[in-house]
């Protein structure tokens, strides 16, 4: 399992309903929900992934969650 | 394939938007990927004819390493020298240059490995007090032997004030000792020992910084007007110099109205140089500060939560939104929200990064981001201690001036500020000094604040992009060049008229 994040590339307003009722389908649970219908934070597994990407076809794009650090100047050692 | 006397290199093909073809991709790239290269697959160069006259046409080899789906990726190898001619030959393809990724390792268990392959025997035992000799804990200490290729040892001082590093030699190169708060950082190069004590210096919140050589602060009136600043980071506060008017914590399963610092104190150190007012003076006291706090405590920030965070920013009709973080790769996610708070009127300044001279990192690097650099001053921190080793050409106009060796430059750099040995507010009423672009991006940010609370008809303009236009026609009329060139300093830094 892994974070992905739907997020809506089309026009206008997409309907939150069908968006949840389409996740509910794939089998897919909502991390945070709190931008809904225009994205969402999402737990996909590898084999949910496709068909996620399928039920949402190019309106709808679905990313892999990055991480970013703390900025800070302190020099390290490194191997 | 081909015999190229060039070199060759690796690259994925994708289409523009996404990692496969779609409805909306143009025919001739779907055509390209699918029966153009995906035949040709592990077999010889295919011979791919340049776009231009007949005369000059030529033909370009491109052995297709491998593919991904049908209408999706391909690992290409071509010449280097014949990628802009494949390039504009063959548009609407995202061209990136194949990459290789470490594994990642746990950086206590890669010095363990380190000492094992050297041998390292020898020890430095160090003691860290104040200046009345009182033992400092928890300060972390970096040793070098050799800078160049990073081999050294660190760690944090025990209750006593003492660590003891393991080194494979009693040459040290560099030692940088960097107190979380309350003192000035320390460093040293080029000596020999296996002991050494040092005592740490005070800060004292009245000295005057670069930042304040810059921006006579303490001086400057609180602003009156209304104006709301944004700050996308640990959360802020809290500090008797700070007023937080609101914000949001955007971290999943934690409580989204505690948007306090989570401890690690960066977000409350950046909103302080943009408005603390009492112990030290930001460039813009008197603004509403907003925390949208996406850090959870010793852990990375989510894309989503920046997200997240910018559109709470946007709903809450902030005027300029701080964003000192930023990572080498571009965000799709990040940039939409970036892009609809310009079109809401707000302006999104970012952090250059800390890559030592690297390129302007994501998101400053976004063209509707406002890109800020570092730049220090001689003689605006105490000898020995961290800020001297932070020295670097280029110098500006007045040689005091430089940009910060950690900064990161380039074409995207709109503006520089002051970024080392800065003063600033640390949770609980301390005081830190802090370096970064991280530092530097809030000093532009309450300049910025400063200048178009001045200007109420643009601040009064419908919040749309055109408002947003308007803020930086203005601000642009307030930027004077340091005389560090475009690359380091973008249009230069924000000052008051004179």
């Amino acid at each position: 399992m892994a974070n992905y994040i739907l997020q809506y590339k089309g026009s206008g307003m997409p309907d939150p309903q069908v968006v949840k009722e389409t996740l509910h389908i794939c089998g897919v649970s909502i991390i945070d929900g709190s931008l809904l219908p225009h994205a969402a934070l999402l737990d996909v597994s590898d084999g949910e992934l496709e068909n996620v990407r399928c039920k949402f076809e190019a309106d709808w794009s679905l990313t892999p969650e990055k991480k970013y650090k703390v900025p800070d100047t302190k020099k390290r050692t490194k191997e | 394939m081909a015999k190229s006397k060039s070199k060759t290199g690796n690259y994925i093909l994708l289409p523009v938007t996404e990692t496969q073809t779609t409805a909306d991709t143009n025919p001739k790239v779907k055509n390209f990927l699918t029966a153009v290269l995906e035949p040709a697959v592990s077999r010889e160069a295919v011979s791919l004819k340049t776009r231009g006259p007949e005369k000059s046409a030529k033909k370009i080899p491109v052995k297709v390493i491998d593919s991904i789906q049908d209408n999706g990726a391909k690992l290409v190898q071509l010449s280097q020298e014949e990628l802009a001619d494949f390039r504009f030959s063959y548009p609407g393809l995202r061209i990136i240059k194949e990459k290789f990724y470490k594994k990642a390792q746990v950086y206590r268990e890669s010095i363990q490995q380190k000492a094992k392959k050297t041998k390292t025997t020898k020890k430095l035992d160090l003691t860290v007090t104040d200046t009345d000799g009182n033992p400092v804990a928890g300060i972390y200490i970096v040793a070098f032997t050799d800078f160049e290729s990073r081999t050294g040892d660190s760690g944090n001082t025990n209750a006593k004030g003492k660590l003891s590093l393991t080194l494979a030699s009693k040459n040290i190169e560099r030692i940088y000792v960097y107190p979380e708060h309350t003192y000035w950082g320390y460093y040293k190069t080029k000596f020999s020992a296996t002991s050494l004590s040092i005592k740490l210096q005070k800060i004292d919140p009245g000295y005057t910084d670069s930042l304040r050589h810059f921006y006579d602060t303490p001086q400057w009136p609180k602003i009156t007007q209304k104006l709301r600043v944004g700050i996308i980071d640990t959360g802020v506060g809290p500090h008797k110099d700070l007023v937080v008017s609101g914000g949001l914590n955007c971290v999943a399963n934690e409580d989204p109205t505690d948007f306090k610092d989570n401890g690690e104190g960066h977000g409350t150190h950046v909103a302080g140089i943009v408005s603390a007012y009492g112990g030290v003076y930001g460039l813009a006291a008197g603004v509403e500060i907003y925390s949208y706090r996406v850090f959870p405590k010793e852990a990375d920030a989510s894309n989503f939560y920046i997200m997240k965070a910018l559109a709470q920013a946007i709903q809450d009709e902030c005027d300029i939104i701080n964003m000192s973080l930023g990572e080498s790769e571009t965000d799709e996610g990040i940039s939409s929200y970036i892009k609809q708070a310009y079109n809401a009127g707000i302006l999104c300044f970012c952090a250059n990064g800390n890559d030592d001279r690297g390129t302007v990192s994501f998101p400053a690097n976004y063209s509707l981001s406002v890109a800020v650099s570092a730049m220090g001053r001689k003689n605006t921190f105490p000898k020995n201690t961290v800020q001297t080793g932070i020295v670097k050409s280029p110098y500006g106009t007045d040689k005091a001036n430089f940009i910060a060796d950690f900064s990161n430059i380039g074409a995207e750099t709109d503006l520089t500020a002051p970024g080392v040995g800065i003063i600033s507010t640390f949770p609980d009423d301390l005081y830190a000094i802090m370096d970064g672009t991280s530092m530097a991006c809030p000093a532009a940010v309450g300049m910025a604040a400063r200048l178009l609370a001045g200007n109420p008809e643009i601040m009064a303009l419908p919040r749309a992009s055109a408002r947003a236009d308007e803020m930086l026609k203005y601000l642009s009329t307030k930027i004077q060049s340091l005389g560090f060139g475009a690359n380091y300093e973008g249009k230069g830094m924000l000052l008051e008229d004179k």
